[in-house]
């Protein structure tokens, strides 16, 4: 870590602020946003539909500059999009000209990386999700699962040390859902990476996050930081138990009704 | 889905239908046969001319004539329109400066400018080859622009941020990702040369299929002319079927993905 660094500001949106457009017709999507959290957090972001989540995750990504203010990794401004930031969208976004080992080894490849060590790599974490069967495969000949599954694997094949996800899980029936949210955790939790986390899904939030941060709309800004025990917790990781516990479902249903308040105000 | 041998046989039974009413109504005096030359004399003139040719140049040499003219002005326009395409996809100042000229030059009759060529570049065979150039480059160049264009944002986002450089990006992404469109283009330009050189063929050339009609139908030949509309469009559905197996290997994810 870079020295002068607050622990807690590995990551942090300074003020940040995002308009589109111009003049009358020009939209606030962000408003003086700023938000720090530490290297290992797991952080979920969750608001009701135009809260900015994935703007604010995109000036994270490199992928958009902020209007006012600053972002930044480890005390260093974000410039561009970088290989120390994987992204994980709701669509897989795989190469269907690639199979599916070539799509794992994409980052590596580019970057020069050598083909042997590579190869571990990819051969790894194909392992490690189960896909290792369906390496000389395309990714048009995998499940939707599969495919998430693969483009998240595509990611941390590059080791970032910021994983950004942006409703990875949206498109996935309920119980692939749960299953790919406990395999993220245990590779959270093996790995001490930091994770930036964007759901509609409270519940998804509630069990993976460290931290869940509540946004609102019109204009973009964050109305309340809520650290959330259970992503931490120890021993027992059943994840229906730890869902159906009484202090998750309380967090789960506090955090409901700032969102359903949105809605009626 | 039909089972493909199930498939070919209907095909040919259909092409077979076709054939015997033809010769029938030729047969039973519905039409003349000097005007309708029935199947059977076309495959007697066929062998003539597989034989002994056709006004001094054999068969071999009328096809290949066509052939090669059109396989040689449908590679320089893909040489050159791939590239221009794809340049013109990828720079805004590019498409800005060229958009109106490509669009200018697609919807225009290739053959209005054969006369224009033939006084340019004379008579032989650069003229025609310049003019099926012509034909091809604009449907094939818009067509990789188009693809470049259609590139899904997400794609690219995802190989920048999994550290690609720009030429990697286009390299990676980019490129692979167009080639379902640019072959699109590249069929729907084949078709287009193919028909034109036919053609250019008509109006000016010593050789070639095209040529070998027009020369028949001086004579009255009309079997002749019928032996090379035959043959003109086996050779068409001959191209564009390669191009199409072509097409099925390199770009295997197409309507997968």
């Amino acid at each position: 870590m870079a020295e002068g660094i607050p622990a807690a500001e590995f990551v942090r949106f300074a003020d940040v602020s995002v308009v589109f457009g111009r003049g009358a017709a020009s939209v606030q999507a962000l408003q003086a946003i700023s938000l720090s959290f530490a290297k290992g957090d797991f952080v979920c972001i969750v608001g009701p539909s135009g809260c900015g989540k994935t703007t604010l995750m995109q000036t994270l990504a490199g992928f958009l500059r902020p209007s006012t203010g600053a972002v930044s990794v480890d005390g260093q401004p974000i410039a561009g999009p970088g290989p120390d930031r994987g992204v994980v969208f709701q669509q897989p976004a795989l190469f269907p000209w690639r199979t599916v080992e070539a799509n794992a080894g994409f980052g590596p490849e580019m970057r020069g990386i050598d083909p042997a060590q590579r190869r571990a790599r990819v051969e790894t974490w194909l392992a490690r999700v189960g896909l290792t069967e369906f390496r000389h495969r395309y990714p048009y000949e995998l499940s939707g699962g599969m495919q998430q599954r693969l483009a998240i694997v595509r990611a941390l094949v590059n080791e970032p040390v910021l994983l950004l996800m942006d409703e990875p899980f949206g498109a996935l029936d309920a119980l692939t859902r749960e299953k790919m949210q406990e395999e993220l955790h245990a590779v959270w939790r093996t790995s001490g990476m930091t994770v930036l986390f964007i759901t509609h899904s409270v519940e998804e939030a509630v069990y993976l996050g460290t931290e869940v941060v509540v946004m609102s709309p019109r204009p973009g800004r964050i109305i309340e930081r809520i650290a959330a025990p259970f992503a931490r917790k120890e021993g027992d990781r059943d994840i229906r138990a730890i869902k159906s516990s009484p202090a998750f479902v309380a967090m789960r249903e506090r955090i409901l009704g700032l969102i359903w308040g949105m809605a009626e105000g | 889905m039909l089972r493909s041998s199930f498939r070919f046989w209907i095909g040919t039974l259909s092409v077979l239908l076709a054939l015997i009413v033809w010769q029938g109504v030729v047969a039973v005096g519905l039409a003349p046969g000097t005007l309708v030359p029935p199947p059977a004399s076309v495959w007697l003139a066929f062998l003539d001319i597989l034989r002994h040719g056709y006004r001094d140049t054999t068969l071999a040499e009328d096809v290949g004539a066509t052939l090669g003219r059109a396989l040689a002005g449908f590679g320089l326009g893909a040489l050159l329109g791939v590239p221009f395409g794809l340049w013109l996809g990828m720079s805004r100042r590019a498409a800005a400066a060229f958009g109106w000229i490509v669009q200018f030059l697609r919807p225009l009759p290739p053959l209005s400018f054969l006369v224009l060529l033939i006084l340019w570049l004379g008579l032989g065979e650069a003229s025609k080859i310049a003019l099926l150039t012509i034909t091809a480059f604009p449907i094939i160049t818009s067509a990789s622009q188009a693809a470049v264009r259609s590139v899904p944002n997400l794609q690219i986002a995802v190989a920048r941020s999994l550290g690609a450089t720009s030429g990697q990006v286009f390299r990676h992404v980019v490129l692979p990702a167009s080639l379902p469109m640019i072959f699109t283009g590249l069929s729907i330009a084949l078709a287009a040369t193919f028909s034109t050189v036919v053609a250019a063929e008509l109006l000016a050339a010593n050789d070639g299929l095209g040529w070998m009609v027009l020369s028949a139908s001086k004579f009255l030949r009309n079997d002749v002319i019928m032996v090379g509309i035959v043959l003109l469009g086996l050779l068409g559905m001959a191209l564009s079927r390669l191009l199409l197996l072509l097409d099925r290997r390199v770009v295997h994810w197409r309507g997968r993905a």
